[in-house]
């Protein structure tokens, strides 16, 4: 009997010993300022408060505690928000570059590198106002070539006509787009450590691993399984469990 | 009975957890080149990496197609890490087998077992490719299989020498050292024999200090050494990096390994004990040591010292120099309220274990425009030559921060962001709901009144082309429009029955043929028909039109004006009359004669029953 009881104190001591090691306050200065931090920033993402810069704290939060795949989530988040948000993608090429397991950002062309900048530039929000500039810019131009008398030269107005019409009409493609994107974005980071990426939504041989924080496309769901696209493009299902999507089904946006 | 049951099971849950916990064996096998020349040697690194010390006997070399296997060096080293204020011990054993290359080509070289701990591992199997080489085909003398061979072309010794004295060595840099400085501690092979091979086998550590390997030669090089007043042959075997983490006398690691003799006899043999003096840092560390020991130059820049609000920049600190690399962080960043601070990102740049550059990045933004100052940064290190303590004080920097201008909207376009560090919380007061302007009222309200005023605007431009181009037709248009006004109020009265329509009528016809022939409104009727007659309108036309202006005027004062059937004829004669002047073209031939509708004869006749 006194041996089971020195056996159970032990084991007590055991359990002690590791909820101390996972107790927060037993952690350091920062991570308790960080933890703090990170809640109260939840509490006010959980009214429902959608705004690029709480997302982005959020996400430093988590990746100062350590939370990888929390922490790209957010920025990605932050960055659907607001594409021109330059510390959130900054601190998203740092946490690639510093994860080489994640897939990096890829090598582009020049031009096409310049192109996806200007792209991340125009904000949702920069984009519609740029979109009124030149429609307001675009009826100008049209009020002058309409009311330019027929013996003086056309050659001007028309010329800013034909490019306020190509801005608008490009600059009103991109909205078009952007406002899909943000409404519809498929993508989703994987949470957990790891996540087994399965053949089937029903078998469980396991296709390969994919490493917390990697950006998946998500195509379709079924039960507790969704089909995603890997960054390598390779094609599998994982637990919807181990992926959050960036823009949740059931968030309904202005 | 139970109770027994029920402990032994405990006690096999925990030995099972016990047995779980030490399974942390991992086996790694790399090239570490896998493209090489014919005059090249290969060098295949079987490192086992465990966090329990494990004796482990060197696998045999595996047998690669196209290579004859050389040598194969043992080495061991252990890593120490603190993390969550734990401390981490990794026990690292690591076997370079080496390989001459006999053909070109591309070769695989087969997994192979490893015996750990009484368990198989299986290595990878790895491919390499072997080049003809670049230089003369002469083939180099140091690859023949003897290894001892001077660089001159002397054997140092006969190969089939088998007696005399083999022993290890240990020698310490220096024997005094201070707690956290670097000491190199170098192996050598003393021998009389011809040791053809050496494999070190195991290191045996003791308290007190970490270790990491500094050097491992790829193959015996000799050269000649007297000690204790003897000659031998010595070769360099390894040498280690020892950083001390206890004051006192520090016994440095044994060695052990075989040396093998004729390529199949083997002698095991201890490097014989050696010891360090290691002392204490003085008392009175300053604040903000962070446990740097050697000797190091300190320097810092900032990327730049003009931006704009919004901009970043980068404050680094370059340290360079030899010391413990592994053994200390950055300082804390001194408190500063007008920049967010990162926190900070090292970057090495080693040549080795102890000695290059370190540089600390920190990305500061600025929170105000203004001229702010970056507080001076300090790093302080223990310098073991003097034998103090040193403080690097940076000079404070004064940053001009502009306002953002739309220009700086653009910045950043064109680059290619390679932060370096973390960029810091915005912990703002206040976050606000995010609003999506495209979906905003006022956006739509712009847009369309955008499009309303083109529409407008291309009504008018039309009228105004018209009046340009075709004054006529405008006119005539204008004419109408009055003529359609007029009517319609005629034709209201006359609904109502009101001796109004008679008045409306006249001066709607009289407005009308006043704009249309740019005639005076207030001409009698004969006037008025004397004129028109002028521009040249039909005398039919005009004959009906005159009788049908004097009806008016005397219709409004004869009684029974306002009945029905008479306001209802006068209302035909009226449209009839309408039709017929609207079909007009002024300096045309008239189509009168054929498209118009005669008024009925009958008008003059009622015209004249009030008389």
């Amino acid at each position: 009997m006194k041996h089971l009881i020195s056996l159970f104190c032990f084991l007590i001591l055991t359990f002690a010993l590791s909820a101390q090691v996972l107790n927060p306050d037993s952690l350091n200065a920062e991570q308790t300022f960080y933890l703090k931090t990170l809640q109260k920033l939840e509490a006010e993402a959980a009214r429902g408060v959608q705004n690029a810069d709480l997302f982005y704290d959020i996400g430093v939060c988590h990746y100062q505690l350590g939370n990888t795949g929390k922490a790209v989530l957010y920025f990605l988040r932050a960055l659907n928000l607001n594409s021109a948000h330059k510390q959130a993608k900054q601190n998203l090429l740092y946490i690639r570059n510093l994860h080489p397991e994640l897939s990096p950002e890829p090598t582009r062309p020049f031009l096409v590198q310049l192109f996806l900048n200007i792209y991340d530039f125009f904000s949702l929000n920069r984009l519609t106002i740029t979109l009124l500039i030149l429609a307001i810019l675009l009826t100008l131009s049209l009020h002058w070539l309409m009311h330019t008398p027929s013996e003086k030269e056309h050659g001007l107005p028309i010329l800013a006509v034909v490019i306020t019409a190509i801005l608008f009409i490009a600059f009103g493609s991109m909205l078009l787009v952007k406002n899909h994107r943000y409404r519809n974005d498929s993508r989703a980071v994987i949470i957990a450590n790891v996540a087994p990426i399965y053949h089937t939504p029903e078998s469980n041989n396991v296709l390969q691993t994919i490493p917390e924080g990697s950006v998946i496309v998500v195509t379709k769901t079924q039960g507790n399984r969704v089909q995603v696209i890997l960054p390598d493009g390779t094609q599998g299902w994982v637990d919807s469990n181990s992926i959050e999507r960036v823009v949740p089904i059931n968030n309904t946006k202005d | 009975m139970v109770v027994k049951k029920f402990t032994c099971a405990l006690i096999i849950v925990l030995s099972l957890i016990g047995t779980l916990k030490a399974e942390s064996i991992k086996i790694n096998t790399y090239l570490k080149e896998d493209v090489i020349t014919l005059s090249d040697q290969l060098q295949l690194v079987l490192e086992i990496t465990s966090d329990k010390q494990v004796k482990v006997v060197a696998p045999p070399a595996p047998q690669i197609p196209g290579f004859s296997f050389r040598n194969v060096i043992g080495s061991s080293s252990t890593e120490y890490s603190i993390a969550n204020k734990q401390f981490f011990t990794t026990y690292i054993q690591t076997f370079t087998y080496i390989y001459n290359p006999q053909s070109t080509g591309t070769f695989t070289i087969p997994a192979f077992k490893v015996k750990v701990d009484k368990k198989d591992y299986y290595t990878t199997p790895l491919t390499v490719q072997v080049n003809e080489s670049t230089y003369a085909t002469t083939p180099q003398k140091q690859y023949n299989l003897s290894p001892f061979l001077s660089p001159f072309g002397d054997e140092l010794f006969s190969p089939n020498r088998l007696e005399g004295e083999v022993f290890l060595l240990c020698i310490p840099e220096t024997d005094f050292a201070y707690v956290g400085e670097p000491v190199i501690i170098s192996y050598y092979l003393y021998t009389e024999q011809a040791i053809e091979a050496f494999y070190a086998e195991s290191e045996k550590d003791f308290e007190g200090y970490g270790k990491a390997v500094f050097l491992q030669p790829s193959s015996l090089k000799y050269e000649n050494s007297v000690y204790n007043g003897k000659s031998y042959k010595r070769a360099l075997i390894k040498q280690d990096v020892i950083f001390p983490h206890k004051a006192g006398r520090l016994q440095m690691p044994i060695l052990q390994g075989q040396a093998q003799f004729l390529g199949f006899l083997n002698k095991t043999i201890s490097s014989k004990p050696c010891w360090i003096n290691v002392k204490s840092l003085p008392a009175g560390a300053p604040v903000g040591f962070t446990g740097a020991v050697g000797n190091f130059t300190v320097s810092q820049s900032v990327s730049t010292t003009k931006l704009n609000l919004g901009d970043a920049l980068t404050l680094t600190i370059n340290i360079s120099g030899r010391g413990n690399f592994s053994q200390f962080t950055a300082a804390p960043f001194p408190p500063v309220d007008k920049f967010q601070v990162s926190a900070p990102y090292i970057q090495d740049k080693l040549a080795n274990e102890i000695e290059g550059t370190r540089f600390i990045h920190y990305t500061l933004l600025p929170r105000e425009t203004g001229e702010l100052t970056i507080p001076s940064y300090t790093f302080t290190w223990f310098d073991s030559n003097s034998g103090v303590y040193r403080t690097f004080k940076g000079t404070p920097q004064k940053i001009k921060v502009h306002q953002s201008n739309i220009l700086s909207y653009f910045s950043g376009l064109l680059d290619k962001d390679k932060p370096q560090a973390l960029n810091p919380l915005l912990n703002l007061s206040y976050y606000p709901n995010n609003k999506n302007y495209s979906t905003e009222l006022w956006f739509w309200l712009i847009l369309v009144l955008c499009a309303l005023s083109l529409i407008i605007s291309a009504f008018i431009a039309r009228d105004n082309k018209l009046k340009e181009l075709e004054p006529i037709a405008y006119a005539q248009k204008t004419a109408h429009r009055i003529l359609n006004k007029y009517l319609r109020q005629a034709t209201e009265a006359a609904e109502k029955l009101s001796s109004d329509f008679y008045p409306l009528a006249e001066s709607g016809l009289m407005n009308y043929l006043a704009r249309k022939y740019g005639i005076s409104k207030s001409l009698t009727t004969s006037e008025l028909i004397d004129a028109l007659r002028m521009k040249g309108l039909p005398l039919e036309l005009l004959d009906q039109l005159e009788e049908f202006l004097l009806f008016c005027q005397q219709a409004r004062f004869m009684p029974g004006g306002a009945e029905a059937e008479k306001l209802d004829e006068a209302l035909h004669q009226l449209r009839s009359l309408v039709q017929a002047l609207s079909r007009f073209k002024p300096g045309k031939e008239s189509p009168i004669n054929t498209s118009f509708t005669p008024i009925q004869s009958n008008m003059s006749s009622k015209n004249e029953e009030p008389q």
